[in-house]
């Protein structure tokens, strides 16, 4: 092997056995429900070519501490950011479903704040991992949004009579979510410590619609009527009032809603929270940070 | 004059960790705090709380940036990305330098969200000399790489530990922050003098020394800095200040994290040694 690609080797052999999932004694004292097995002879092949022993610990030992923090930190991570998803799924689910996550899907950002990110679609693609994948689904979809509004910039309130005829967008820490199951409640509850139910199972008719989002430091989760997150949907999509109402006005599912709506009643209130603001300069300066790591 | 050109000529004394934990409080009775080390990481945001946070301690105090994501021993490169990003947060903290680990940690675009030791291989100190050339390059202030602590060593690597982290340094002409609990976690782990390590490190590249606690298993050392220093490890520091001079001084404190008063007062301690030092250098003169 030529010395300058040695380096790399390593690198890539020591990260791949880190990656490979956790058994037996290395889950100890940590809170993971058991999971027999052993590293794989790959593991072991990995630390003995790359590791020395030391006076009391053979190479595989040095590794598996290694391989321990790795996974410990990645979940510890997880577990802190979906502190609902985890009463909702119990314990044992829980770290069941992070660790498939984190197996499936590895952390690609320089911070574990970007970790859970495709959580929700995770559990959309893995349904047979919780008892109730929609609400577990919508959970993490949610709390991720909260994660993001926690960082995000705050700009400028738009002028309200800037609002026909610039270049607009959504306030950076507004997060819009459409929701198949009542989980925004469920996780209102367990904020405030108070009991929650076992989830029924969902309606898919019944959506509901939530904005995420800051007031000051404090984050806020709002319900919204449908055509109003219809219409800041395409807002946040054509970046144009006038486009975006006649893109909400053709669809002919949103007439009879809109028709019966106060919508300039809704706009006064979302230039009032600053939810409206001008569109960047630079279009790409709107891609969230993080998101191109 | 104290200090170096890799730490610009400061004489900052004794610092601590900013914790959120503590942040309250800090805001609130503003102590008499030389300065504060923050994770470049944690501030890496574009609004919210972080931010308000740390402009508010920019207001009142003195902030030193210390990063645990350059990975500057990265076979594959530094991330431009992350480089910016760094950039853009110096120039917002106007940090007098900035230290981050002599370690890898990600790999084809993943992150291990660790800090790996590296092999202590001439190929090694030619790929983080190149990556440390590329950071002095973009950043305004001097630059300094932290040795790690280790649980493992290579089968690959052809000289110590400290022989590594002095050739990066001299060849790359960087600064040193010297975190001695990790030396001394690295000798019990691995089996050598701690002050072997310390005698060898170039004292002029010093920048920074970082101290803490660690916990101690039946067969091996964990740096979890969530302990008081404990005297071996002092006994280190003072010999550092002997070598070095009275150098900016920070204790990590990252789990467990008692009241803000105790972490301080187990920082101060740190003076001592600066008096002894002192006491003995003008008993010579
Ligand atoms: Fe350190």
């Amino acid at each position: 092997m030529p010395a300058e690609a040695r380096l790399l080797t390593t690198q890539r052999r020591f990260f791949s056995a880190l990656r490979e999932p956790i058994f037996g004694d290395s889950r100890g004292r940590s809170e993971l429900p058991d999971r027999e097995g052993d590293v794989s002879r790959e593991f072991v092949r990995t630390a003995n070519e790359l590791i020395l022993p030391s006076a009391l610990l053979e190479p595989v030992e040095r590794l598996e501490l290694y391989h321990r923090q790795y996974w410990y930190r990645l979940l510890d991570s997880l577990a802190e950011d979906f502190p609902a998803l985890r009463r909702l799924l119990g314990d044992k689910t829980f770290w069941d479903v992070i660790e498939s996550y984190v197996e499936h899907v590895p952390s690609r950002s320089f911070t574990l704040r970007h970790l859970g990110r495709y959580l929700g679609d995770f559990v959309d693609e893995h349904p047979a991992l919780a008892p109730h994948p929609l609400h577990a689904a919508d959970l993490a979809r949610l709390e991720y949004a909260l994660c993001e509004a926690f960082e995000a910039a705050e700009h400028p309130a738009l002028p309200p009579a800037e609002l026909a005829g610039t270049r607009i967008a959504l306030q950076p820490h507004l997060r819009l979510l459409a929701l198949r199951t009542p989980v925004d409640t469920f996780r209102h509850r367990v904020q405030a410590g108070r009991k929650t139910a076992a989830p029924r199972p969902a309606a898919q008719t019944a959506r509901r619609f939530v904005a995420v989002f800051r007031r000051g430091l404090r984050l806020q989760v709002d319900r919204l009527p449908r055509a109003a997150f219809e219409i800041l949907s395409a807002i946040e999509r054509t970046g144009s009032l006038d486009q975006a109402m006649d893109e909400v006005a053709r669809r002919t599912d949103l007439r009879r809603l809109l028709e019966a709506a106060r919508v300039s009643a809704w706009f006064a209130d979302w230039l009032g929270r600053g939810w409206l603001v001008r569109a960047p300069a630079n279009p790409l300066a709107l891609v969230k940070e993080g998101s191109t790591t | 004059m104290p200090g170096n050109r890799f730490n610009a000529f400061s004489d900052l004394g004794i610092g601590l960790g900013l914790r959120s934990v503590h942040i309250d409080h800090i805001l609130e009775r503003k102590p008499d705090v030389n300065w504060f080390e923050i994770i470049s990481e944690n501030y890496m945001v574009d609004g919210g709380r972080p931010q308000v946070v740390l402009d508010r301690i920019l207001e009142q105090y003195r902030v030193v940036q210390h990063g645990v994501g350059l990975y500057v021993g990265s076979a594959q490169g530094v991330d431009r990305d992350h480089l910016r990003r760094l950039k853009r947060l110096v120039a917002h903290t106007r940090t007098p330098w900035v230290t981050d680990h002599l370690c890898w940690g990600s790999v084809d675009g993943t992150f291990s969200h660790d800090l790996l030791p590296l092999p202590y291989t001439p190929e090694a100190v030619a790929r983080a000399v190149e990556n440390i050339r590329i950071v002095k390059g973009e950043l305004a202030v001097p630059f300094s790489v932290e040795n790690v602590s280790s649980y493992a060593e290579y089968r690959d690597s052809t000289m110590t530990e400290w022989e590594f982290l002095t050739e990066v340094a001299e060849q790359a002409d960087c600064g040193i922050l010297l975190d001695v609990n990790n030396i001394y976690v690295s000798a019990l782990n691995h089996g050598f003098d701690p002050l072997t390590y310390v005698d060898y490190v170039p004292p002029e590249r010093v920048t920074q020394i970082h101290i803490a606690g660690h916990s101690r298993y039946r067969r091996f050392v964990i740096d979890t800095h969530d302990h008081p220093v404990i005297d071996p490890v002092w006994k280190l520091y003072a010999r550092a200040i002997e070598r070095v001079g009275p150098t900016p001084t920070l204790l990590e404190w990252d789990a467990r994290i008692p009241p803000f008063e105790e972490v301080h007062a187990e920082a101060l301690k740190a003076v001592r040694y600066w008096d002894h030092t002192r006491g003995r250098l003008s008993h010579a003169g």
